[in-house]
């Protein structure tokens, strides 16, 4: 690996060795915001290097791509790990993490989410996408006091393996078909008349299982809803806004070489679509734990960005990173939320503790409010925005049964989003909230929330200016 | 200078609005002076730039209302030969009643909302009169509609009354409709809503549509003059006060449809089917407001179905190609309608606020000021020779007469026998009301009459109106008179087809009509001089209720109406969507509880889901490997 490949990855070191330092400065430095402040530095060290230092090669080592879209993400994903790091430091002191530990583990899966995203090749793509999940199995299960944290880290563990294996089989399998890692060639395999195509798209089908587990697409998204209850609420932010954005945004790599390859895999994607958006839907209606209705809520939600990616041309793309960088800033606002709330104890879950809190806490309660209403995709808020762009692109693509699909979900989603602004707000002012009262939350925690509040809204009424910009990355 | 003419709305709505925002902090004083200050300066100011009516008239644009692709509507106004004494009317007529009704409110507690609602139907009333184009016309009638509304049910907290203000809403809304359909339907297949456009291009319509579009716009009259069959609201209407009886339900407001077919002469008359329409349905309300008027017991309603058939004779000079003579006779009208109200009104404040003419009697020893004013305005209803309503009374027959073919003739046949009635009724009215000895019934006699003198300002009104309703023929005297045909010469073109009638034929007629009139006073000096208690027999019966026409309408229109409306309120929405949706609803719940209990929270299920999936993947892509060979 030349210099100029290291200079153009200097981004990605930069978080890794941020990384590093944290974890051995946190032998001796248990001071917890000197520790957060070093990350956000490192954080925005690596955004501003992003942005401001053209990189020497495009590519780095036939595996990491070094273009503007990789960028983007990086600074996309740098960015949530130093909102992460700043609006969970009162959640993280509470709970006696290890700083060094905690610091050092968001930076390196910033890092790993930045590699997945500038994946080009399947090699390279592998090594992003474990880098941070293996991360993650330590995040979800960080809390060592809480029993449904490490239980949910252990699920995550087993299942995460398995798709690990199967992601690496078809990984093989393509490679077998193709000859190569390198994409866009590795999808040589499947399109045409190749002779190994049976090879080719058994791999896809392989890589589409692993895919569909790490985003949870129905029928594999059986971990979310207790992965996300279990986790520390801004490590299920990170779930949700980074992980499965990371991998979507690898996916959009991936099929954008497909060619007419997507003509095979299309029945596949509009039934993982289909029935995430559906089932989805409806486990979420019965849901009176709001983790757990906002990971089906995800389901649903990546059902969406899955839609969008049926329609390959750049309109497709477009909207679908557009959904991508929506859903990242409206559920780290949501989780943001839930982090501000958690008291010393434990964390808000239940519908029933937050009745009236629209009386006691206006800001978050409005905030979480504006949230609900972006994940339902209401006007003015971005979620419109966002699910206009995708159902539009499945139009375009010819699946107008599978926007109307999404049309239905998104209407009936409406009532298990609205039923949390109903207890927030309409439920009698004076009903004192069962068992402990919600935090009031810092003034941080407040600023980070605000942040992402006016993202959504940002989006909503002026989208053109990010669609624009992500017009120009692809 | 032009610009002034925008003054002319500006006033009455600023007043209103005044009214309307911060009237109940003021003084009663002031916020009666400011509505009357408002109308008054209007009147003023129309008399000023009188002179900007001359030739063709002056255009003013003030600025762009809608604008969207084709349609075009501004705030422009139009003040030309027609637009000019309709307004000076207005102005002044509407000035005597606000003084009038000063002195009638003194009492009221909610008197800024009383003038706020008279001040803003002055504004939009006149924007009905000045409007360049059908847009803002339509502004106007639909505002002098909601005004109406909320002066007729001015005394909301009896239920009659806000059902009143509620049923001229609603019925004249029918019309509305009609008007809203004409001006689509113009606009449509000419590209602009411009009046003069309008008349100048209306040639280019086809036959068939330029009857369509006049029947429409017949329909729209008829609900705001209420003629037949859209009248039934008129009679109620008198729940409100006084001086809005007089002002909106006499002398403006309903005669809007006169002046809507006024301004539209020259599109409506291109339609010989759409004329003929109009005529009949003029002489038939002529005819059936005067016999309901032969009936009538309350006062204000004897005057309410006056009203009705007088507005019937203006349809008909419309209807036999005399816009001019329907102007004529609108001027006149107006000046001894509004006359006869404001006398009633002081009629019932004199009899201890009794309505019922049957216990009146003797009133004209108690204020020989209101009788001598009632007796011009009933002399002028009744048509009596040389009064103004003689002479455009008259001039409508005679172009009716005129021209010479039986439908006409028979047109003319019952204009004349309405003329009778009118007679007949006027002084039924004049007798009950002020011959005789006073019947006070179990009032006793002048109960409040007698304690409170009738404010000057209720008096001193009338003479001018008398004046005004006596000496109006002089406005367009008969060929062959000294000052003859003014109005008619003013309208020029305006004025519709010339009536050509030999000098023979005319006094003929005027004869006929000094005959009828005099036939009518004798019957009625006969039958009411001497009071005697009303027969009550079927035929009176069915004329005080105005022919059944309430009840007729409750079996053909509400009744069915509302069985409709219980049948999608009960069956369709409760039942059927209601229902249905509950059902959904359960259904998508239970779906909802299937789904979720797949998370068992157990770690094998979890990766069975997963082992299932990703067999059925690769299944799928087995099957179709193998399919597609």
């Amino acid at each position: 690996m030349s210099l100029a490949e290291l200079f153009s990855l200097l981004p990605v070191l930069v978080l890794a060795g941020a990384s590093l330092l944290v974890l051995m400065l946190g032998l001796w430095l248990k001071h917890l915001p000197s520790l957060v402040a070093l990350g956000v530095a490192a954080c925005a060290a690596a955004g501003a290097l992003a942005v401001l230092v053209p990189p020497e090669v495009m590519e780095v080592g036939g595996m990491f791509s070094a273009a503007r879209y990789a960028r983007f993400f990086l600074v996309l994903w740098a960015g949530v790990v130093a909102w992460t790091l700043l609006s969970s430091v009162r959640y993280a002191a509470a709970r006696r993490f290890q700083p060094g530990e905690w610091v050092s583990l968001l930076l390196f899966a910033g890092a790993g989410m930045a590699l997945l995203s500038a994946a080009t090749s399947l090699v390279g793509m592998f090594l992003g996408l474990e880098a941070f999940t293996l991360v993650l199995y330590i995040l979800i299960a960080f809390h060592r006091g809480s029993a449904a944290g490490t239980e949910a880290g252990l699920k995550y563990l087993v299942l995460g393996v398995t798709a690990t294996a199967v992601l690496a089989f078809g990984v093989a399998l393509v490679y077998a078909s193709a000859g190569t890692f390198h994409l866009p060639e590795a999808m040589a395999g499947v399109a045409g008349d190749s002779p190994l195509r049976p090879l080719g798209l058994l791999g896809w089908g392989m890589l589409l299982v692993a895919i569909g587990f790490k985003v949870s697409l129905v029928p594999f998204h059986l971990w979310t809803p207790d992965v996300y209850q279990g986790a520390p609420a801004p490590v299920a932010g990170l779930l949700a806004a980074g992980s499965k954005g990371a991998m979507f945004s690898a996916v959009v790599g991936l099929l954008a070489g497909i060619g007419l390859g997507l003509r095979d895999l299309t029945p596949v994607l509009w039934a993982l679509s289909g029935l995430s958006m559906l089932l989805g839907t409806l486990a979420a209606l019965r849901q009176e734990n709001v983790k757990r209705m906002l990971a089906y809520s995800s389901v649903v939600h990546m059902g969406f960005v899955l839609m969008g990616l049926l329609d390959a041309g750049p309109e497709g793309q477009e909207a679908v990173v557009f959904y991508l960088v929506f859903y990242a800033l409206v559920s780290l606002g949501a989780f943001g939320v839930l982090t501000a709330f958690s008291g010393e104890e434990g964390e808000p879950q239940q519908l029933a503790a937050f009745r009236g809190a629209g009386y006691r806490h206006p800001f978050l309660a409005a905030a979480l409010a504006v949230f609900m209403l972006a994940l339902a995709g209401v006007p003015p808020t971005g979620g419109f925005m966002a699910k206009l762009g995708v159902f539009a692109a499945a139009i375009r693509a010819g699946h107008l049964p599978l926007a109307l699909v999404g049309v239905l979900a998104s209407l009936v989603s409406l009532v298990y989003y609205l039923k949390l602004v109903i207890a927030m707000y309409m439920s009698a002012e004076g009903a004192p909230p069962s068992g402990s009262p919600l935090h009031r939350g810092t003034r941080l925690e407040a600023a980070c929330v605000g942040v992402c509040l006016l993202g959504v809204l940002l989006l909503g009424l002026a989208p053109g200016a990010l669609l624009d910009w992500i017009g120009s990355l692809l | 200078m032009a610009n002034l003419l925008y003054l002319l709305l500006l006033l009455p709505l600023v007043g209103g609005l005044v009214n309307a925002l911060v009237g109940m902090r003021l003084s009663r004083r002031l916020s009666g002076g400011l509505a009357v200050a408002a109308v008054g300066a209007a009147a003023a100011l129309c008399l000023w730039l009188y002179w900007l009516a001359d030739g063709q008239g002056t255009r003013v644009s003030l600025l762009a209302w809608l604008e969207s692709a084709d349609l075009r509507v501004g705030f422009g106004l139009l003040f030309d030969r027609l637009s000019a004494p309709m307004a000076l009317m207005v102005t002044a007529v509407s000035t005597l009643i606000h003084l009038y009704a000063l002195g009638y409110m003194r009492a009221e507690a909610d008197h800024a909302r009383f003038f706020a609602l008279l001040n803003l139907f002055v504004f939009a009333m006149l924007c009905i009169v000045l409007a360049d184009n059908l847009a803002l016309l339509f502004l106007g009638w639909e505002g002098v509609g909601f005004c109406s509304y909320g002066l007729i049910g001015y005394w909301y907290r009896e239920p009659k009354n806000a059902d009143a203000g509620k049923k001229a809403f609603l019925v004249t809304r029918v019309g509305d409709v009609f008007l809203a359909v004409a001006l689509l339907w113009l606009f449509a297949s000419l590209g602009t809503l411009d009046i003069d456009a309008l008349n100048a291009r209306a040639g280019a319509l086809a036959p068939a549509a330029l009857t369509g579009i006049s029947l429409l716009l017949l329909g729209g009259a008829v609900g705001k003059s209420a003629q037949l069959p859209l009248m039934t609201w008129l009679p109620d209407a008198m729940a409100g006060p006084t001086p809005v009886s007089a002002l909106i339900h006499a002398a403006t407001m309903v005669t809007a449809g006169v002046y809507l077919l006024c301004r539209l002469f020259p599109l409506v008359s291109l339609s010989a089917a759409g004329l003929q329409a109009i005529a009949l349905v003029g002489a038939l309300t002529a005819f059936y407001g005067a016999t309901c008027a032969l009936r009538q017991r309350e006062i204000k309603r004897v005057l309410a179905y006056s009203t009705m058939s007088q507005v019937g004779f203006m349809f008909l000079a419309v209807g036999v190609g005399a816009a001019s003579g329907a102007m004529f006779h609108l001027l006149t009208h107006a000046f001894f309608k509004a006359l006869l109200f404001m006398a009633a009104g002081c009629v019932i404040a004199l009899a201890g606020h009794e309505n019922d003419i049957t216990r009146m009697g003797g009133l004209r020893r108690k204020s020989p000021l209101v009788f001598w004013s009632f007796l011009a305005g009933a002399l002028c209803l009744a048509g009596v020779p040389l009064t103004g309503g003689f002479f455009s009374k008259d001039a409508i027959l005679l172009a009716a007469f005129s021209r010479g073919d039986a439908f006409h003739w028979s047109v003319y046949g019952l204009g004349a026998l309405t003329a009778l009635l009118t007679a007949l009724y006027t002084f039924r009215l004049v007798y009950l009301v002020f011959a005789g000895e006073a019947r006070g019934g179990e009032h006793p006699a002048g109960h409040a009459g007698h304690d409170q003198p009738l404010p000057r300002v209720m008096r001193w009104t009338l003479p001018p109106l008398a004046a005004l309703g006596l000496a109006g023929g002089l406005l367009n005297l008969p060929a062959g008179w000294p000052m003859a045909g003014l109005l008619d010469g003013w309208l020029g073109p305006l004025g519709g087809a010339e009536v050509r009638a030999s000098h023979a034929l005319e006094l003929t007629l005027m004869g006929v009509a000094t005959a009828l009139v005099l036939v009518g006073w004798l019957l009625a000096r006969r039958w009411y001089a001497r009071f005697r208690p009303p027969a009550q027999g079927g035929l009176d019966r069915f004329l005080l209720r105005g022919w059944m026409a309430d009840r007729a309408y409750a079996w053909l229109w509400v009744k069915p109406y509302l069985a409709v409306g219980w049948l999608l309120h009960r069956g369709v929405d409760e039942r059927l969507i209601d229902g249905g949706l509950d059902g959904a609803a359960r259904g998508i719940g239970r779906g909802g509880r299937l789904v979720a209990a797949w998370a068992t929270g157990r770690l094998s299920s979890y990766l069975t889901a997963l082992a299932l999936g990703l067999g059925a993947m690769l299944a799928y892509f087995l099957v179709r490997q193998w399919a597609g060979g």
